[in-house]
């Protein structure tokens, strides 16, 4: 009998024997695909090589139905921009923040920016990215001071198309990272305002399908990656990364307590 | 006498062997020279249909993209934005030009990917690119090394369609010069997908299954690093890559099939075809799947700028039409080669069969020699067929050739003279 619980714990209660031969890493849907996959293709291979695992790239359109994913978990690891992760942390405690990734300054603190084509004057109608996205309704309310509902907005998905559609003229205005911003400055994209700094995007893992061991691993080959292994990287995460928690979260918590972001645009 | 026999007998039986021998070599050769030749015929004509339908699809983008940039794109108003985005002394000026640019180029371009159109590139007389409307956010990049295209006709001031690798991704190039009252704006770029092509290739020959690999180590020296991910190694020749091989992409063509997966895993220990690609020559062969279905891949090559070889385009067809030599030719030899073994094993057998009744013959000739009386023997017609020694003897002949032949009426007339 004696022997039959320890067989018990030592195969029931010590995860490391199921530890994954695969990880499933999901980024937000900020930009195109092909971007993405770009992005995040040379750190993806790094990863595999340090941990020895396959990692398999999963793309979702919508920031909810990357939530959903993680949270049933389907997605191991996850890229995420501070209001994402502040939505997920709700819903799941399963998810643990592990790293932030640093801007070209090396801070790990980003901004949102209000955008809009050269020479516009009027601001009737606004591009959004999505419903959880942290430049979406979010930073664009507050850079609007709460009057947002007031003008007609439609969540457009990407931040790339949002900077589009307000290039080709079918938007007035747009909310969406100032980084994403500066790529369409030669096209006449002006920054009008920007949001203060909030946490950079972040690598979140899954404590209900990864074990504490391989959870560190994937931290520490992130932390301590090599400066020109991390050149090789997508722009957005070229810069290194730094140890990141729950807490750094606090303040965006204050911003987005009592405010009810809607679901869909009102046009 | 006997033995004399026995050798010219040995003599004819090799001379049949011989001839069967030299027979069924001149027959395989006559067939496998007739196999060599109606394959020749059979693989020129596939070409040579291929290279008409790859060149005319070739024409029909560099028709539709000459009419695109005549009637839609380059009007004088859009040129106007385009030089003032280039030329404008100040920058804010540049960068609003550039942008109205865009907003009037953006529903075109849309409406052109409906068409196959992949990339829709401006590019500045220094071979900077100016923008992109395939990646609007990507510019000012130098295309010298990169787009040899570019650079030609920048130079030449002369249009010009060819296939090229990229930074980026390969394509049909179609570029051509832009002037505004005579001031030099560059040269503009509408390119063709893989997709579209094969999309093409595929309107033409609806049965065929169409392919593109690339020269991997040129591919390689232009490619944005961050975009070599979407090349995997041909299983054709590791000298050659596919372009994103499992449809990463929107506009990419589809993955291969398992067919065309286990053709090509055929094709790798084809030394001929290894030749053939290192020396970028075209190449066509037969291939017999292990379902029993004959398919007919056919190399050609894609030469760019530079005569370098870019890459090929593969056609991968299931014959309906194979000339009936190349069908039967193994059974063919099959059976001279059974004909040519059924002759020798009749001549052997014949050659054994006399072979016993000359030894039976030497056998009876020891016994009837040693006999101590006399002994002939006569045939029907009562001729002498054979006389031992002492009937010879009795008779008073020394040679027993004298009697061999003689009528046995001769003994009786002998018998009376010495009697």
């Amino acid at each position: 009998m004696r022997l039959a619980i320890q067989l018990f714990l030592i195969f029931f209660l010590n995860n490391s024997l199921f530890a994954k031969d695969t990880f499933i890493f999901s980024p937000l849907p900020t930009e195109d695909k092909k971007t993405l996959y770009n992005t995040f293709y040379p750190m993806i291979s790094y990863l595999e090589k340090k941990l020895n695992k396959k990692i398999i790239f999963e793309y979702s359109d919508s920031y909810d139905e990357i939530l959903k994913k993680f949270e049933t978990n389907k997605i191991d690891l996850v890229y995420l921009g501070p209001l994402p992760y502040i939505e997920l942390s709700n819903r799941c405690s399963c998810a643990i923040p592990l790293v932030n990734f640093k801007n070209s300054e090396g801070y790990t603190f980003y901004t949102c920016s209000f955008v809009s084509f050269l020479q516009n004057k009027k601001f009737d109608t606004i591009a959004l990215t999505q419903p959880l996205s942290t430049c979406g309704y979010l930073a664009v309310n507050y850079l609007l001071k709460n009057r947002l509902k007031e003008k007609k907005y439609a969540y457009l998905g990407r931040h790339d198309l949002v900077a589009l559609e307000v290039l080709k003229g079918n938007f007035d205005a747009g909310g969406i990272q100032t980084s994403i911003a500066k790529k369409y400055h030669h096209l006449g994209l002006e920054i009008l305002s920007k949001t203060p700094d909030l946490p950079t995007f972040a690598l979140i893992a899954n404590s209900k399908t990864l074990d504490i061991d391989e959870i560190n691993a994937v931290k520490r080959a992130l932390i301590y990656a090599n400066k020109s292994e991390i050149k090789t990287w997508g722009k957005p995460i070229s810069y290194g990364a730094k140890s990141t928690k729950d807490s750094f979260y606090n303040n965006l918590r204050k911003m987005t307590k009592n405010l009810s972001i809607p679901q869909k645009g009102n046009f | 006498m006997s033995r004399s026999k026995s050798a010219s007998f040995l003599n004819i039986y090799s001379l049949i062997l011989i001839i069967s021998l030299i027979g069924t070599i001149l027959a395989g050769f006559g067939l496998s020279r007739l196999k060599t030749e109606k394959k020749n015929n059979y693989f020129k004509e596939n070409l040579t249909s291929i290279k008409v339908a790859y060149q005319s699809s070739i024409n029909k983008y560099k028709f539709f993209s000459s009419h695109l940039l005549e009637e839609e794109i380059l009007d004088n108003e859009n040129l106007k934005y385009l030089y003032k985005a280039i030329h404008s002394k100040d920058e804010k000026k540049r960068r609003y030009n550039k942008g109205i640019f865009f907003q009037k180029l953006s529903p075109l371009y849309e409406k052109f990917k409906s068409y196959g159109i992949r990339q829709l590139h401006f590019h500045l007389p220094d071979n900077r690119s100016f923008l992109r409307f395939h990646k609007p956010s990507q510019y000012n990049d130098d295309l010298t090394t990169a787009r040899k295209s570019v650079v030609f006709v920048n130079e030449t001031r002369e249009p010009i369609s060819v296939f090229e690798t990229g930074k980026v991704a390969s394509g049909f190039r179609n570029v051509f010069p832009i002037e505004y009252n005579g001031i030099n704006l560059g040269t503009v770029e509408i390119s063709v997908t893989l997709k579209s092509m094969i999309e093409s290739l595929n309107s033409i020959y609806m049965h065929q299954k169409f392919a593109f690999i690339f020269n991997k180590d040129l591919i390689n020296s232009k490619l944005f690093e961050s975009q070599k991910y979407l090349y995997t190694n041909s299983l054709i020749s590791n000298k050659f890559v596919h372009e994103d091989s499992h449809s990463v992409l929107a506009d990419s063509p589809k993955p291969l099939s398992n067919i065309q997966l286990e053709i090509n895993k055929e094709l790798r220990s084809d030394t001929k075809l290894q030749k053939a690609l290192y020396s970028a020559k075209e190449y066509s062969t037969i291939i017999k799947l292990r379902n029993k279905e004959y398919y007919n891949i056919s190399f050609l090559p894609m030469i760019g700028l530079q005569n370098k070889m870019e890459g090929y385009l593969i056609s991968y067809a299931k014959t309906t039409n194979l000339p009936f030599i190349i069908v039967i030719f193994k059974p063919m030899i099959i059976i001279l080669s059974l004909i040519f073994l059924a002759i020798t094993f009749v001549i052997l057998k014949m050659k054994r069969q006399s072979d016993e009744l000359i030894e039976q013959k030497n056998w009876f000739t020891t016994i009837t020699d040693s006999l101590g009386e006399g002994l002939y023997v006569v045939n029907k017609d009562a001729l002498i067929e054979y006389v031992n020694p002492k009937a010879c003897e009795i008779l008073g002949y020394k040679k027993r050739n004298y009697l061999v032949g003689l009528h046995t009426m001769f003994f009786i007339f002998t018998k009376s003279l010495q009697q």
